[in-house]
């Protein structure tokens, strides 16, 4: 009979906190590289060139539909054979980057298109430079409107990030991994890398909620 | 590498696999919108524990990652319960946990989106919750509720190429299997690419088709 026996991967337990580093740190590069490709993507997509918009959305439709594992598959397998050899740290987080960039792009499209463009008139009419409308006036109504949805985008990268472990980027899913075939202890390991998955995330999403409150402050 | 023929020999394979995929896909949809349902009507009109428990479980499987799913359903459960789970089994398990966890959301929202006044219109004309959930506010909630549903299909169906590492033969593993034969990964991966963007495409174009018609149903 199975015995469920923490004690068994304690062995391990040294090895987490490094590997939970790592996870947070494949989320965080391609969180902001994805947002700031994601910035031009939406841009262009509200452009008034119909080429570019027809672009923009080619990417969004490309990038949303195909799995995120197939992509990395691409990035490692695909383009070493065509002589561009990505480590399995930047291969993932290429992977993670045009994955997100293309969600995120919605995500900022959608903030965009709820500033009333009566905004944009009266800061016109006040005289502000195009430049200080953009900065002052425009993007901090942006930012208060996809900041809730942004934070669900960020849960997502994170589960997203786990990809790294098939090619043996020693994240927290690779310990889950490792330790599971070392140890065989397949539960003990999934339950411990699951509950970790589910603070960072129970985390995340408090910290963005924290944010939204403090840009809410003061508002209307 | 070693290399025999061409990635094109191998149709076949990718063929088999692309059935396994949308088959797996499917049943884990089906399963998962049943299972999702009860959570989500749980959590919207459940008592206090139920409610709590519902909610656990959503936020749970929301935030763990398909990989680990896969994983702990394959070898995690076979290692506990002593009873070996084929991997398409351990697969359907994994996506029925992610896709009810999104499903419940899915359906908390649209039963929510329903007017308060239905519910006093129901009540005034003498019904109980039951029968005035499943003859006025469902079938409300249920036009809401299916343009999203074909969105979680679209992830669902992507998830379940992490079903490749616990070795069954859908398609990213089939792809995987004629790139250890034939050596051509470039190949082999645009191609799995092109055909996950095909269907995906295809089926939330669909959703976005449906979601204009049920719009102006009303």
């Amino acid at each position: 009979m199975y015995q469920f026996n923490l004690h068994a991967i304690l062995g391990y337990f040294g090895q987490l906190p490094s590997s939970i580093l790592v996870t947070l740190e494949i989320t965080l590069i391609a969180l902001g590289a994805s947002t700031l490709l994601a910035l031009p993507i939406a841009k262009a997509r509200m452009s008034g060139s119909r080429v570019a918009a027809l672009l923009a959305r080619a990417y969004v439709e490309l990038f949303r539909n195909i799995p995120l594992l197939v992509l990395l598959y691409v990035y490692y397998f695909g383009l070493a054979q065509s002589g561009l050899h990505l480590s399995n740290f930047w291969a993932t987080i290429l992977a993670l980057t045009t994955n997100a960039a293309a969600y995120g792009s919605e995500i900022i499209r959608a903030g965009y298109s709820a500033v009333p463009t009566g905004q944009r008139e009266a800061a016109r009419s006040l005289g502000l430079r195009p430049a200080h409308i953009e900065l002052f006036v425009v993007l901090p109504q942006v930012v208060r409107v996809i900041l809730p949805p942004f934070a669900n985008h960020c849960i997502g990268v994170l589960i997203g990030s786990s990809i790294a472990a098939v090619i043996g980027v020693a994240d927290l899913s690779d310990w889950m991994l490792a330790t599971g075939s070392e140890a065989f202890r397949y539960m003990e390991s999934f339950l411990v890398a699951a509950v970790i998955y589910i603070g960072l995330c129970q985390g995340v999403a408090a910290a963005m909620a924290a944010l939204d409150r403090r840009s809410r402050r003061g508002a209307y | 590498m070693f290399a025999t023929g061409s990635v094109w020999d191998y149709w076949r394979v990718f063929v088999n696999g692309l059935v396994l995929t949308v088959e797996l896909s499917f049943i884990a949809l089906v399963l998962g919108f049943v299972l999702g349902m009860v959570i989500g009507l749980g959590r919207t009109y459940g008592p206090h524990p139920v409610r709590l428990a519902c909610l656990v479980f959503t936020e749970s499987f929301r935030s763990i990652p398909p990989l680990l799913l896969f994983f702990g359903a394959f070898y995690g459960l076979s290692y506990t319960t002593g009873v070996t789970l084929s991997p398409f089994q351990a697969s359907v398990i994994a996506m029925v946990l992610e896709a009810s966890a999104f499903i419940s959301e899915v359906v908390r929202a649209a039963f929510r989106s329903v007017d308060r006044g239905q519910w006093d219109a129901a009540r005034a004309l003498g019904l109980r919750f039951w029968p005035a959930l499943r003859t006025i506010i469902g079938p409300q909630a249920i036009r809401v509720l299916i343009p999203p549903t074909i969105g979680v299909y679209v992830a669902v169906l992507k998830d379940s190429s992490f079903a490749s590492i616990v070795g069954l033969v859908e398609l990213t593993r089939a792809g995987l299997l004629v790139r250890e034969t034939v050596g051509d990964s470039l190949t082999v991966f645009l191609l799995l690419s092109g055909i996950y963007f095909v269907i995906n495409f295809t089926i939330s174009s669909g959703a976005l088709a449906l979601e204009r018609r049920f719009r102006f149903a009303h």
